[in-house]
């Protein structure tokens, strides 16, 4: 650090350039848009100088130009930048155009920035300015529907919980190594990062799709790569921005289960079709007709979500400095109590021009995201990723069917050794994580001023992740009281005894301490010329990175003094506490190039290449070259192009080679590691083991993709683009296990060797268009992805089921479901002996396809695993996305809605309690319309106690399309008219009423969706107030 | 110029700083090769890790043959007594991976830089586990794959071997366990393997070999081995001071006793892993888990009474069945009225697992309800269900310090070789080679320090088909839960039998019934025998009917589908419809 700090020190006062002098007069104007009305805040600079001005609220300016040749360039956000030249005249009013799709755009791509008429990969963008009304507590999940081929998966909706993203098809098997790279501001950085950014710091986001585009960040970038840029101050005057949203949120379905008077009779039902004694007595009977004391397990936990938020921007520069300063912060709260979730992130981006030629950029940004939540047994492992709260909250609905967790004076029931869940919440401690994020960079850049077009730059970039948890475990104190009923089903209010609750075993104090420090250090080489026609740019760049990670753990258990979240307070003695850690480092390092080539701007070319090195891998192993070429061919400038209604109309082609290192590490090195202790005589003793057959050649996996796409414009106003895929992943790294045999005793350590190909294709089309007072967009977006194993690992003698070459990662293999065994002459027509997992047929049974045996492909009359066949064109995941964003504005009005869909997904209803009729728990309420010899034509088979029939196994009874269309987003602003705004002395009024998540169409009538199973915490549905106020 | 220079001058000091190589780093989560082969303290934990690993820890007998059974709900069998065994149902092929482990240590140690006298009992112990892991697929399967060798990844091919057979395995077994004894120490640390565990082991092993499973024409040479080996295990353990406790009951609660050879340790809490009763104990002072362990009527049965005659259930009244039993009995039976056996119920109640007229109104008939009984405990509020249907739990090695919120804290130790083994695997070599004295006398010791009266403590038997059944019968009671049950039945050939001949072939209970007033049933420290008139007895039995297969489908095994699709040399036993003979 300190050396570096030299290095800027020396590279800012060795280099002194002197400006020029130049003679000099002033010019004034107006900037209208439109509608005539003056645009306060627009941009004005002298082309090509750091001379700039602002205009005032009357949309009015002054600027000191050259005498001769200067040009003006006027930009607003929102609107198209103009250019004026400035001639003889000195008095300039400029009218800005709302901004159309445009072709002259600039876009980030990998190092650097181009025309987006240049680009010749695959890449989408999205403005942070479509999101920033979106009340989501990650920046991962605005991105749902919003860029082709770019798969949003949220699912959980728990407070602070970040939706899962991926890019194109599905790379591997494998379920691990899936997330594409972030790099935030041009430095590598993690997912836990990009989602702690603030959408309003945030100007935009570009996702490098294709192989070749991403070829440019090498080993990591098979599975795409997102770019975010954070905003920048401009050149004007000071503008402060200030948004504040305020939510009521609602899960968005909640699955269904039967009254207490149902579920009674249902199991009563079920037991006397089986020969068993009821399960409820006559009085229990009558009793639960006419009471559901369960159900308050559920309606005391339960509580209005809500969510708001408040941002603070301020922003401005002079023609040396420029700055933008931004605090959030964010408040979530779940539907259930005690669980909640706060973030606060600060950010300020500083741009210097310490002379004409040097440059220097200073960002840094914190951000603390705290999670708090109740503690419970079942939710401690894995707090973090494990966004279901330990699945309670649906366990709420139907574990303890008819036990009320409270008497009516408020004390906490005991209902026995399963425990009171809504103790947990209330009493049974808190569990708090903290997360937090320094980010930090530090860039010059020099312009050597003898060789034009040739600058050279550094950047530093240090970061800390760190990470805090703390676990506070109680007992709560639960009240037994007098039972009614046979079997004492009937909970009375009268109190006859105290007992402490069984979890947690101990009372206990953890703190976790995880810490990652890293920084990134990036020398660059920039060279871009014009030659007449030749357009040329160059790049040439080393990074290198390092970083540790810093683990600890400490327990003590015990409160002998007070109850009180503080080790202070815990017991002192020795055998009450323990502590562990773990340490690792890691580094990695690059020589990267691009070139990129354009004649006349028609035809462009572009090659990279990134040379990798990184430690994962043995030293002969480490390095390897991911190399890309592109080119595009602007049609639309030849001279024979002649369509009239097509304005612009370019063709690409890529093809890159991209690698994917999230493979895990010292897997080249053989080793041991210690494994616990083993208690001998009276002293524990450590025990060692041999951590794995080791492979010295072990690289990373490679994606080689070829990508075609096509831009065009045409009718003023539409924007189309598509692209199409092949790619094809190799050297995927995984355990041959299944090819040895089981006596080899051992996991060969992965090798480099599967296969998976994957295509797809992406289209998005735009529309742009004013009528009068009226200005619409249209924008709408569609994918599809799918990809087939081609070689991977299978036992010698598996069946052609379960052997994944030639299949997609995703297929589906379960029993087919014939039928429910409807009738005794249903019944009779099975064969003599039939079984069904050595279970006997049953009227209102499910009934399976007999296809194979114990010989393949040969029916034997027993329904067992051997039967399980492959379902044809089903995907557990979505081939299919489409987004769809109208956006209209009238005077001040605008209305935003925005759809989002997936199709050609199955799932399985998945609850295992709910599958099987189980006959001490709540049934979901399907179970109503099951089979009785009274409705043998019911949707659903007989509830048959558990265990004793088979009806929940996997089949396509219980394989639904989960395709949805959701209404994700609908919004409605309000701006305050500008002449109304400047009487008030603000720049802008912003009233917004929107609802996210509002409605969703599908099939699949469960559970949410979107969430992976039954008691998956649900997206949440949000109603939300807002106002957004710039001065 | 001077710019340039200087330029040039901070380029210099920036190479410097990429000079330091990041792609230079150390894997601080790991112990090198060398450390291992050049540390005795680390080779040794090494070994340590073995023992975690396959020493076992069975504290929850399966379900799987008479002594125990989950009659809670459901059918609660296993697949052995439902009839739906199949080849996968008993899957013990996962112990490649130890035998890995140790075939690397056992090529690797000779060559370690350490001295030559750290090797001995290490490379010991570790020949030890190699035959106890052979020795336990042998036994389930027949003979198995024999490697020896740590295979090597870059030679796939020639790690796909075919099974050996039987016989091949059991003189690589006995090989390995010689060897062992000559370089273990003879007496180690309590817990660690030594020669009194390798010679009590081989013992067993032979009395297997000699046992009906695999000796189908009785091939009286192998009783004979089997016989000098336990003899000669015998001699050992006496002169290192082990013998029979003289307290059965406190076998478990005074740990670390004479009687323990071969152990599991466990100590709470400085030493992390308790084990888990929660299964074991009544659910009321029980947490989240229940069903193990619970003795059938069959096994309560088979206790003898004090004065050794046998209780005959023909004669004698349930009512009274815990009374004048011998002290095996109430060292392992908890039944309704027995005194407390764990700690919640110390100084406040008796086992209480009667049926009672619950809604205190005879004419609604309801008393008791099924699947529990409602207990009138001073920690519950007489609700609470105990779901043991056979209405007895088990007492014997349950932890009496833990409570309802620590069960998973057990700390008795689990002995999985003890001198009774030894004795009496000699007793049924002896029987078999012609030594009925020897075989009777085993008998009188074990049935005297189970506290039976008598000259010949109840023992009629005299010639060696009753000797054998004796013998039978007292390893029934004198191991119930150490998990020897099952694997005796099969070695017996008598598995089929056995659960044949239970009446209607179901598993038993007991249902005590209160017959006097609700409000006078008995509670708390009660004396049992003073209220024993109000009750009444009758026999239970499970909610299916065990359903067995042929004997030879118990004998061995059949190899799982998974282990036969991974290697297509492996042969089927011809049990099984394959072409592997086990008795090869």
């Amino acid at each position: 650090m300190k050396t570096l700090l030299k290095v800027f020190l020396l590279l800012m006062f060795s280099i002194v350039s002197t400006a020029g002098i130049y003679a000099q007069r002033t010019v004034t104007g107006t900037v209208t848009d439109q509608d005539r009305q003056p645009v306060p805040g627009a941009n004005i600079v002298v082309k090509g100088t750091q001379t700039g001005a602002t205009t005032d609220a009357n949309g009015k300016y002054t600027i000191t130009v050259p005498t001769t040749g200067a040009t003006l360039v006027v930009s607003f956000v929102g609107y198209t930048t103009q250019e004026v030249a400035v001639g003889n005249s000195s008095v300039i009013n400029v009218t800005l155009q709302t901004e159309a799709v445009s072709l002259e755009e600039v876009v980030v791509v990998g190092y650097g920035t181009q025309k987006k008429s240049s680009v010749t990969g695959a890449l989408t963008s999205m403005k942070a300015e479509d999101v920033k009304f979106i009340p989501v507590p990650a920046l991962s999940n605005t991105l749902a529907g919003r860029l082709s081929g770019v798969y949003v998966t949220q699912r959980s909706g728990a407070p602070g919980f970040a939706a899962s993203i991926r890019v194109r098809a599905i790379n591997t098997w494998k379920s691990t190594g899936l997330d594409p790279l972030y790099v935030i501001d041009g430095i590598v950085s993690d997912k836990r990062a990009f989602d702690a950014l603030d959408v309003s710091a945030v100007d935009n986001i570009t996702v490098l799709k294709d192989a070749a585009s991403g070829a440019i960040y090498g080993a990591r970038a098979a599975n795409g790569v997102i770019l975010v840029t954070t905003k920048t101050g401009n050149v004007g005057k000071f503008q402060l921005n200030y948004n504040y949203s305020y939510s009521f949120d609602q899960p968005s379905k909640i699955p269904s289960y039967v009254d207490a008077k149902d579920m009674v009779r249902l199991m009563n039902d079920a037991r006397a079709n089986e020969n068993l004694p009821p399960a409820y007595d006559a009085q229990e009977v009558a009793f639960f007709n006419e009471n559901d004391p369960a159900r308050a397990w559920y309606t005391l936990a339960y509580k209005d979500p809500t969510l708001q938020k408040h941002s603070l921007t301020a922003s401005g520069g002079t023609d040396k400095v420029k700055y933008f300063l931004a605090g959030t912060f964010f408040d979530q709260t779940a539907f259930i109590k005690n669980a909640d979730y706060q973030r606060y992130t600060f950010r300020s981006n500083i741009d210097v021009d310490f002379t004409k030629n040097l440059k220097g950029i200073f960002n840094v940004a914190y951000s603390q995201g705290t999670k708090t939540r109740f503690v419970m047994q079942e939710d401690n492992v894995g707090f973090d990723t494990n966004a279901d709260f330990g699945a309670l909250w649906g366990r709420l609905l139907y574990y303890l069917p008819t036990v009320p967790p409270k008497t009516k004076d408020g004390k906490f029931i005991d209902p026995g050794w399963i425990g009171n869940m809504l103790a947990f919440v209330e009493e049974g401690g808190m569990n708090t994580r903290i997360e937090r994020n320094v980010d930090m960079l530090l860039g010059l850049t020099y312009n050597i001023p003898f060789v034009d077009g040739l600058s050279v730059s550094g950047k530093f970039a240090p970061k800390y992740a760190g990470m805090t948890m703390k676990q506070y475990e109680l007992k709560t104190t639960l009240y037994q009281v007098k039972k009614l009923g046979t079997n004492s089903a009937i909970y009375t209010d009268e109190i006859t005894g105290t007992i402490k609750s069984a979890y947690p075993n101990k009372e206990r104090l953890v703190r976790v301490q995880e810490a990652t420090q890293s920084y990134q250090l990036n020398f660059a080489a920039n060279y871009a010329k014009k030659f007449g026609q030749h357009d040329i740019n160059a790049v040439l760049v080393y990074e290198q990175s390092e970083g540790n990670y810093d683990y600890f753990y400490g327990l003590r258990e015990g409160f002998p003094l007070l109850q009180k979240d503080q080790f202070w307070a815990t017991s002192a003695a020795r055998t009450d506490g323990q502590v562990s850690g773990t340490e690792s480092e890691f580094g990695r390092a690059s020589f990267i190039g691009r070139l990129a080539y354009s004649f006349g701007d028609k035809y462009f070319i572009n090659a990279t290449a990134r040379r990798d090195g990184s430690m994962l891998f043995a030293p002969d192993k480490r390095w390897g070259t991911f190399p890309s070429v592109s080119a595009g061919w602007m049609l639309s400038r030849e001279n024979f192009f002649k369509v009239s209604f097509i304005d612009d109309l370019k063709l690409r082609a890529s093809w890159g080679l991209a690698g994917n290192d999230a493979v895990g590490g010292w897997r080249w090195s053989e080793s041991f590691a210690t494994a616990g202790d083993y208690l001998l005589g009276t002293a524990a003793q450590p025990r060692v083991r041999y951590s794995g057959i080791i492979n010295p050649d072990l690289t990373w996996e490679k994606t080689s993709e070829l990508n075609v796409g096509i831009d065009a414009r045409f009718l003023k106003g539409i924007m189309f683009s598509a692209e199409y895929y092949k790619r094809h992943n190799y050297d995927i790294l995984d355990s041959r296990i299944l090819s040895l045999p089981n006596s080899f005793g051992g996991a060969m350590p992965p090798v480099n060797y599967g296969i998976v190909d994957g295509q797809g294709v992406e289209l998005e089309l735009g529309y742009v268009g004013n009528k009068g007072d009226f200005s619409y967009q249209i924008k709408g977006n569609f994918g599809y992805s799918v990809n087939k194993v081609i070689l991977r690992d299978v036992a010698q003698n598996v069946r052609a089921l379960d052997d994944p070459n030639g299949k997609s990662t995703d297929y589906i293999r379960c029993l087919v479901a014939t039928d429910i065994i409807r009738t005794q002459a249903d019944l009779d027509a099975l064969p003599a002996g039939y079984t069904i997992y050595g279970l006997k047929p049953k009227l209102g049974m499910i009934n399976f396809e007999d296809v194979s045996g114990v010989t393949d492909g040969v029916a034997d009359g027993k329904i067992d695993s051997y039967d399980r066949q492959i379902i044809e064109g089903s995907h557990a995941l979505a081939p299919y996305m489409v987004g769809l964003n109208l956006s209209v504005n009238w005077k001040g009005f605008g209305i935003d809605v925005f759809l989002q869909g997936i199709t050609g997904v199955s799932k399985f209803y998945n609850d295992g309690y709910g599958r099987r009729f189980f006959d001490g728990a709540r049934p979901p309420s399907f179970w109503l319309d099951s089979w009785s010899p009274d409705n043998t034509d019911a949707a659903y088979p007989r509830p048959i106690t558990w265990d004793r029939s088979m009806d929940h196994l996997e089949s396509t009874f219980w394989l639904k399309n989960s395709s949805y269309l959701r209404l994700q987003y609908l919004n409605f602003t309000y701006s305050l008219p500008k002449s109304l705004c400047q009487k008030i002395k603000i720049a802008d009024v912003t009233l917004i009423l929107s609802g996210t998540n509002l409605f969703t169409m599908t099939k699949f009538d469960y559970f949410d969706p979107s969430g992976s199973e039954m008691r998956s915490y649900p997206t949440m549905k949000s109603f939300t107030m807002g106002a957004n106020i710039t001065f | 110029m001077k710019t340039l220079k200087r330029l040039i001058g901070s380029v210099f000091i920036l190479l410097c700083f990429i000079g330091c190589d990041p792609l230079s780093k150390e894997n601080l989560g790991a112990i090198q090769t060398e450390d291992v082969w050049g540390n005795p303290a680390v080779a040794e934990a090494y070994v340590n890790d073995i023992y975690g690993s396959l020493m076992p820890a069975d504290w929850n007998t399966p379900r799987w043959d008479d002594q125990s059974n989950d009659v809670n709900g459901g059918d609660g069998l296993s697949a052995y007594l439902k009839g739906s065994m199949t080849v996968d149902t008993y899957n013990g092929y996962d112990n490649y991976a130890v035998i890995r482990r140790i075939n690397i240590f056992l090529a690797g140690i000779d060559a370690a830089t350490f001295a030559d006298a750290n090797k001995q009992s290490l490379k010991g112990q570790m020949l030890f586990w190699r035959a106890w892991v052979y020795f336990a697929a042998v036994k389930a399967y027949g003979g198995v794959e024999l490697v020896l060798e740590p295979g090597d990844p870059a030679n796939i091919e020639a790690t796909f071997i075919p099974r050996s057979s039987t016989s091949a395995c059991m003189t690589q077994i006995l090989k390995d366990l010689d060897a062992a004894i000559e370089l273990l120490e003879n007496k180690s640390v309590i817990g660690r393997v030594d020669k009194c565990v390798g010679m009590s082991f081989k013992g067993r092993v032979l009395l297997y070999w000699a046992s009906p499973q695999f000796n189908r024409t009785n091939d009286v040479a192998r009783w004979t081995a089997a016989y000098e080996a336990n003899k000669a295990a015998l001699a050992f353990l006496d002169a290192q001071g082990k013998g029979l406790y003289s307290k059965y009951r406190e076998l478990w609660l005074d740990e670390m006793n004479k009687e323990v050879i071969m152990v599991r340790r466990y100590q709470y809490p400085s030493f992390a892993n308790g084990y888990s009763q929660a299964c074991m104990r009544p659910l009321l002072y029980a947490r989240g888990c229940v069903g193990s362990n619970y003795p059938t009527l069959e096994l309560v049965d088979a206790y003898a009474m004090k004065d050794g005659s046998k209780w005959d259930p023909a004669t004698m009244d349930y009512k009274t069945f815990f009374q004048n039993r011998e002290g095996r009995f109430y060292a392992s039976i908890a039944y309704n009225g027995s005194a407390p056996f764990i700690s919640p119920m110390f100084g406040n109640e008796n086992m209480w697992t009667y049926f009672y007229d619950l809604d205190n109104n005879a004419a609604t008939g309801i008393n008791g309800k099924e699947a529990s009984a409602a207990n009138k405990s001073v920690f519950g509020t007489g609700a609470e269900n105990l779901f043991s249907h056979s209405g007895f739990y088990p007492a014997k090695m349950m932890d009496q310090t833990i409570t309802r919120t620590t069960v998973e804290d057990g700390q008795v130790d689990w002995i999985e070789i003890r001198y009774a083994e030894v004795l009496m695997n000699m007793a049924e070599a002896a029987n078999e080679t012609g030594k009925t004295a020897e075989a009777l006398d085993v008998l009188y010791k074990i049935r005297q320090r189970a506290g039976i009266d008598g000259p010949t403590y109840g023992v009629t038997a005299s010639s060696a088909a009753d000797i054998r059944k004796a013998i039978q019968d007292e390893r029934f009671v004198e191991f119930a839960f150490e998990g020897k049950r099952f694997w005796d039945l099969r070695r017996w050939r008598i598995f089929t039998s056995t659960m044949n001949a239970l009446k209607d072939s179901y598993l038993h209970g007991l249902r005590m019934e209160w017959n006097g007033p609700t409000a006078n049933a008995p509670d708390r420290l009660t004396d049992i025998n003073t209220v024993l008139d109000q009750f009444s007895a009758s026999v239970i039995n499970g909610y299916a009917k065990v359903v067995v297969l042929d004997e030879d489908k118990y004998s061995f095994f059949g190899i799982p589908k998974a282990i036969l699709e991974r290697n297509s040399k492996i042969e089927q036993n011809n049990t099984w419809g394959g072409a592997f003979d086990p008795l090869k």
